[in-house]
């Protein structure tokens, strides 16, 4: 046997489904391959269930089986260890069966999100100042905004059905903050990350227009405890800057 | 730019300690060591970390995932990258495994033994040369651990590597640890594997704790306490070769940063006797 051709073969041993001892022994001492086959499953599972802990407790015994399809069908491709649950999570996104319980999915986007946004880089924003209507907003870019139905924020209330708009952000000191948003909102904080050229006051009577909201003294006032709110945990950073001429 | 060279007793910097760790800055600590691959592409609390890292002691990178007996291409974009990360740090050489890590975009994230082969050696040659270019500075490869017979002698795998530092150039960053455990599990004199070895290649010492499974096979954990048979063998070891940095390991069922400091103790006491006997 090449060199090439063993070390595939382990690799495809440690990855695969469970082999026969006959299909070990052409590589080695079935007992001890079984030793590496379970130490490497064991370190990458140990970096999901680090990363998402409540996901793998609410999949149950399901979780096992998605993480062996995950090694045996999607692969490991990261280099980086603690991008793996990252890689599970996309491989998840559209292959959870029916059968596991309905808030699985949900932790499961909440919780590779916050992961995400604790670890990942981000590019930096843009130079941005004291926030105007003038001006386009500028928000941070380690930022997600999820639409889920049920109550996985809260912890312990999980399986609580209910329709919940979260948006998830890395804070000042590298913490994952979180706002619970109405619609409104959730469309207002849409349009800021997708209109970057649009000013703040654009955006806020577009958003308005199109969900049939009147721009009264109290949807003045909500919208200000808003910005003040988004402001200050961090996920509004002020307004662009004027190019200096 | 004067690269700052490693001297006396370093820690591995985990994420899971990292934080006590630089807001104590404790004096017996000489240097701390790091995984590039836990801190490149990475955002949070990561970079403002190795950055504290570097302005209180010395920087040693040790890799994961270069193992240099993958016997597929490099990536070029990430040895760039880390060329880069490696450069920005400054530092006097780069250390991997002589190991199987995976292949074909897929990564393993485990240190898979070679077969102490011929084959296997120019593999492993060709890939520290390649390294070495890319990185524009020296590598040091570690000796790994292993559960599974790769040759008829475990003595096998020393001459082994001997034959890659000779061919390659490379340095040899020793874990003493691995020879222990594998002269345990594979039943050799681990002062005969320590004697094969050239003293002149070894840029840094590797120490950590392993555990004995019920059926007698040990693992390297990177989880327990220093078992004394291993400090006897670094005792050896610095006797032959002379002071070396020695890095402390300790990845997993991470204790109180007084229990880590209290081994880093011991090993600048085993340390200091080679030292004083250098300048002797």
């Amino acid at each position: 046997m090449t060199l090439e051709a063993r070390l595939f073969g382990m690799q495809a041993a440690f990855l695969g489904p469970e082999p026969s001892d006959d299909a070990l022994a052409a590589l080695g001492n079935p007992g001890r391959l079984r030793v590496y086959r379970a130490l490497v499953r064991a370190g990458l599972f140990d970096a999901v269930r680090r990363a998402l802990p409540r996901t793998v407790e609410a999949l149950g015994a399901d979780a096992e089986t998605l993480f062996d399809a995950f090694l045996a069908e999607g692969h490991p491709k990261t280099r980086y260890y603690w991008r793996i649950p990252l890689e599970l999570a996309g491989f998840l996104e559209t292959r959870l069966p029916a059968g596991v319980p309905p808030h699985a999915r949900d932790l499961l986007r909440y919780e590779s999100n916050r992961w995400r946004l604790r670890n990942e880089a981000f590019d930096a924003p843009p130079e941005f100042t004291s926030l105007s209507f003038d001006r386009p907003p500028v928000l941070t870019p380690a930022r997600a905004l999820l639409r889920v139905g049920h109550r996985v924020d809260v912890p312990g209330e999980a399986q609580v059905a209910e329709s919940r708009i979260l948006s998830l952000h890395r804070d000042r000191h590298h913490r994952v903050a979180m706002l619970v948003l109405n619609e409104t909102s959730a469309a207002l904080l849409e349009a800021m990350g997708a209109s970057p050229d649009r000013t703040l006051s654009d955006i806020v009577q577009d958003v308005a227009r199109a969900r049939g909201v009147a721009i009264t003294p109290s949807f003045i006032e909500k919208l200000s405890t808003l910005l003040e709110s988004m402001l200050a945990k961090g996920l509004l950073l002020g307004s662009l800057r004027a190019p200096s001429r | 730019m004067m690269r700052t060279p490693l001297r006396g007793v370093g820690l591995g910097l985990r994420s899971d300690m990292a934080e006590a760790f630089l807001e104590r800055r404790p004096s017996e600590v000489d240097f701390v060591e790091i995984h590039p691959e836990n801190y490149m592409r990475r955002g949070g609390r990561f970079p403002a970390l190795l950055e504290a890292a570097r302005r209180d002691y010395p920087v040693g990178t040790h890799g994961l995932t270069m193992c240099f007996g993958s016997p597929t291409r490099f990536d070029d974009e990430y040895l760039r990258d880390l060329r880069a990360f490696l450069h920005d740090l400054d530092v006097g050489f780069h250390s991997d495994h002589l190991c199987f890590g995976g292949a074909h975009g897929i990564f393993l994230h485990d240190l898979i033994p070679l077969p102490f082969t011929e084959e296997a050696a120019r593999l492993c040659v060709s890939r520290i040369r390649e390294a070495q270019d890319a990185l524009d500075r020296p590598v040091a490869v570690e000796n790994v651990s292993y559960y599974l017979a790769q040759s008829e002698s475990g003595l096998d795998e020393a001459h082994f590597l001997v034959e890659v530092l000779r061919e390659s150039g490379a340095l040899l960053l020793l874990d003493v640890n691995n020879v222990y455990v594998n002269s345990r599990n594979f039943g050799f004199d681990p002062r005969a594997y320590v004697d094969l070895l050239p003293a002149d290649r070894i840029a840094q010492i590797h120490i950590a704790g392993h555990v004995v499974r019920d059926d007698g096979l040990r693992i390297d954990t990177h989880g327990e306490p220093i078992c004394d048979d291993v400090y006897d063998l670094l005792d050896y070891t610095l006797g032959r070769v002379g002071a070396r940095p020695i890095l402390l390991e300790r990845d997993n069922n991470i204790p109180s940063l007084d229990a880590m400091l209290d081994e880093v103790r011991l090993l600048r006491a085993i340390l200091s006797r080679h030292t004083a006997e250098d300048a002797a």
